[in-house]
């Protein structure tokens, strides 16, 4: 009997230990696995049935997730061992994956007439590389921070920001010259923030900017624009510096004010409404932002607009730039189908199909495509931005590709600052701070990837 | 008639193997396997990531974690022992209050029990979101009322790091209806005939309480302290739903951090193996404390 036990035990083992073999990937050759973003099935379902359409051999799979959960689910399908065929990330993710994805040179070399590569804006491709040099990623959409505003509250303060002239440029229409404008600074944002900032029985009903602390999209613009980094040329943190006491002194000053450098208060600090943000109608502007928010201000019904970052106290250039690519699994069973659906995804069809849908177009055609208007306008602007040798240079700077870059700035310094803004004896200095993201994420760094 | 009986004998071993198989098998393939893997994925450089390239670094993660390099595991360490030292105690508490309560003969006792006893069966989730709009510093229910009562300048509760996790401890006390059901159980089994004989000789509310029915609910009230603790000391869905860790990391707990290091970059399964076995160590060495510091004061009702 006991030898019964022990062989039915060590025949479970070895089920377990089989079912955990990585290399047993379980798709079949016809399927294509893929993490999608829910938010946006409708657009991607139209996508994958136009692909399916022109591609009947191979059978889409996708698995419908949560953007936030992308990373996490990807990760943990590629841990054991069933990782999707086409692995969703972009510049960012290149050396986090380095070891999971497939170099695609030699794919897009032969199929370089159909992939269109001088069709994409602002040498995207470029970004597509891992430090090897390989391509791992095709790449679909782009976020460049700016400055959106709300025209409706501007509109409703004109007299206000005219009075407190603020530079415009020379070709700016009499109706616009209270807008942010590329001529803006730091202080001339700060300034018509404050002018928008207003109460009312002694408590705010509008803010003059929405600020984000839980995300890089924001302090790491200033950081830049005061003429620092997160990162040093070896890799190491660099925070504990001028450049670095200043973007976040303007970070602390948006939600605090200072009278000494001449900011008024213009946001929300913890414990105060936010007005549920810029989507709600009582913020002005948005300092950053995402481009991915540009349908959803056209849902709700905002008169929006957008520029280019003020000046910063040193430089314009630090606006984030970051690129969603899609690249194949090394274990891929079907790497031809994962191809085929990866150079479909990104093609001028499909980028037609997004832009349609509101979203930025990444490639000239389908911008070329659009009807002249606001929308247009907007994607001029995206276009010019990215773009090194256009109007306004190196504006906009890609993020960190270090594969420690998201804990550095998600576990040490969103925490840190957060306790730096604090409302409360909990609060710490500017100084300590900058100091803790430097001493503590070295010590991740050290720990963990070195 | 010998060989019969070794036959039913036999027979009997057989059955009892496999009715024991299915606790066995998945004792075995879903608890005691994925141990042993961690544990020998804790003396590797394991990545989500690239798996099947571990390399063995013996200590190396025991070492960076307990040498202090890395704050944010002291850190996650003592916000954990923080909340399971008030959760535990405040539950145990208010668990016991209310098991006294409705053991007495009021109307609608049943009423009251399912009431109390409610909360528990809420998805964690669902009442982490629920409680995340309660203490909403601006428009929370809790925040309204001490403004309505005169307090203008309430506490902004999740939104700082001197008071998140004070918040989280308090939410946790939501939770208090299973250690209740639990003590109901065990007042329940106290032989009637204790408190007649108390009654008897005069004894009061008070003396029956700290002379009867403490005493003889003291394994229950053990049980309820080994598994509470156990249980706190693994708290994760506070921490994941409604504070992220934050403000300020902290909310950070230990089981949270586990989970960042292994699904999030860095996506570290070996540092997050040594982190659970660390984890499995000190609870081990706690219900060790619990069980020798039982002997003085746990009362069976059957010892001399």
């Amino acid at each position: 009997m006991k030898k019964v036990l022990v062989f039915l035990l060590l025949a479970a083992l070895l089920i377990t230990l089989v079912a955990c073999d990585p290399t047993k990937g379980g798709d079949t050759s016809n399927d294509i696995v893929v993490l999608l973003d829910n938010k946006d099935m409708d657009l991607y379902q139209r996508t994958i049935d136009a692909f399916s359409e022109k591609f009947p051999q191979y059978n889409v799979k996708p698995i419908w997730t949560a953007g936030d959960d992308i990373q996490t689910n990807q990760a943990t399908k590629i841990g054991n061992g069933t990782a999707p065929d086409v692995i969703v990330g972009g510049d960012m993710y290149t050396e986090i994956y380095r070891k999971n994805l497939m170099d695609l040179t030699e794919l897009i070399e032969r199929d370089k007439d159909e992939l269109k590569l001088d069709d994409y804006v602002g040498g995207v491709m470029d970004n597509m590389k891992n430090s090897k040099g390989q391509v791992v990623f095709l790449p679909r959409s782009y976020n460049c921070s700016f400055l959106y505003f709300n025209k409706t509250l501007f509109d409703a303060q004109k007299t206000n920001l005219l009075a407190l002239n603020l530079p415009y440029e020379a070709d700016t229409p009499e109706s616009e010259r209270h807008y942010p404008n590329p001529a803006w600074t730091l202080n001339d944002f700060f300034k018509a923030a404050g002018a928008l900032t207003l109460k009312e029985n002694g408590s705010y009903i509008q803010w003059g900017s929405d600020t984000l602390t839980t995300w890089w999209g924001e302090w790491l613009i200033h950081v830049r624009q005061s003429g620092g980094d997160l990162f040093d040329a070896d890799g190491n943190v660099t925070f504990d510096n001028q450049s670095c006491y200043d973007a976040m002194q303007i970070m602390y000053d948006k939600s605090y004010g200072n009278e000494a450098l001449g900011r008024p208060k213009i946001t929300v600090a913890p414990g105060e409404t936010d007005f549920a943000g810029f989507q709600g109608g009582r913020v002005a502007m948005v300092y950053g932002g995402h481009t991915n928010n540009w349908a959803r201000y056209d849902a709700v019904g905002i008169d929006w607009g957008m520029t280019v970052l003020p000046t910063g106290l040193v430089t314009r250039n630090g606006a984030e730039y970051a690129i969603e690519g899609y690249g194949i699994s090394q274990t891929s069973k079907n790497v031809s189908g994962a191809w085929e659906f990866i150079k479909f995804i990104t093609s001028e069809q499909a980028i037609d199909q997004l832009v349609s849908d509101g979203g930025l177009p990444i490639r000239m055609s389908s911008y070329n495509k659009m009807s002249d208007g606001v929308k247009k306008d907007r994607c001029t602007l995206a276009i010019e931005a990215i773009n090194p040798n256009g109007k306004f240079g190196a504006y906009a700077c890609t993020l960190p590709r270090y594969e420690y870059f998201v804990e550095i700035a998600n576990t040490v310094a969103t925490a840190e600052i957060g306790l730096m803004m604090a409302p409360d004896s909990s609060r710490i200095s500017i100084k300590e701070c900058c100091k803790n993201i430097q001493v503590k994420g070295n010590n991740l760094i050290e720990i963990n990837y070195r | 008639m010998r060989k019969i009986k070794s036959v039913r004998q036999r027979r009997k071993i057989r059955n009892f193997y496999l009715f024991i198989m299915p606790a066995l098998l998945g004792f075995v393939l879903l608890t005691l396997y994925p141990m042993l893997r961690s544990l020998y994925l804790s003396f590797t450089d394991a990545s989500l990531l690239y798996m099947d390239e571990a390399k063995w670094v013996g200590f190396k993660n025991y070492v960076n974690l307990l040498s202090g390099k890395d704050s944010y595991f002291w850190l996650s360490l003592k916000n954990t022992f923080i909340y399971a030292i008030f959760n535990v105690l405040g539950t145990l508490v208010f668990g016991l209050f209310a098991a006294i309560l409705l053991t007495r003969k009021v109307k609608f006792l049943n009423t009251f029990r399912t009431i109390f006893y409610l909360p528990s069966l809420l998805p964690a989730v669902a009442s982490a979101l629920m409680f995340k709009w309660v203490f909403d510093p601006s428009n929370g229910m809790v925040n309204t009322m001490l403004r309505a009562i005169g307090i203008a300048n309430p506490p902004i509760w999740l939104e700082s790091a001197s008071t998140a996790l004070l918040t989280l401890i308090l939410i946790s006390l939501y939770g208090f209806g299973s250690k209740m059901i639990i003590f109901i159980s065990g007042i329940n089994d106290i032989p009637a005939s204790y408190y007649d004989a108390a009654d008897i000789d005069g004894a009061g509310f008070w003396t029956k309480l700290t002379k009867i029915t403490l005493p003889l609910l003291s394994p229950v009230f053990f049980y309820n302290l080994v598994m509470g603790t156990i249980g706190a000391l693994q708290v994760f869905t506070e921490g994941f739903v409604i504070s992220g860790a934050g403000p300020g990391n902290s909310t950070m707990f230990y089981v949270l951090r586990l989970y960042n290091i292994a699904y999030k970059a860095p996506y570290k399964m070996g540092y997050a193996s040594a982190m659970a076995w660390i984890l499995f160590v000190i609870v081990g060495i706690i219900t060790i404390i619990y069980f020798a510091l039982s002997k003085k004061w746990i009362f069976y009702g059957d010892e001399g």
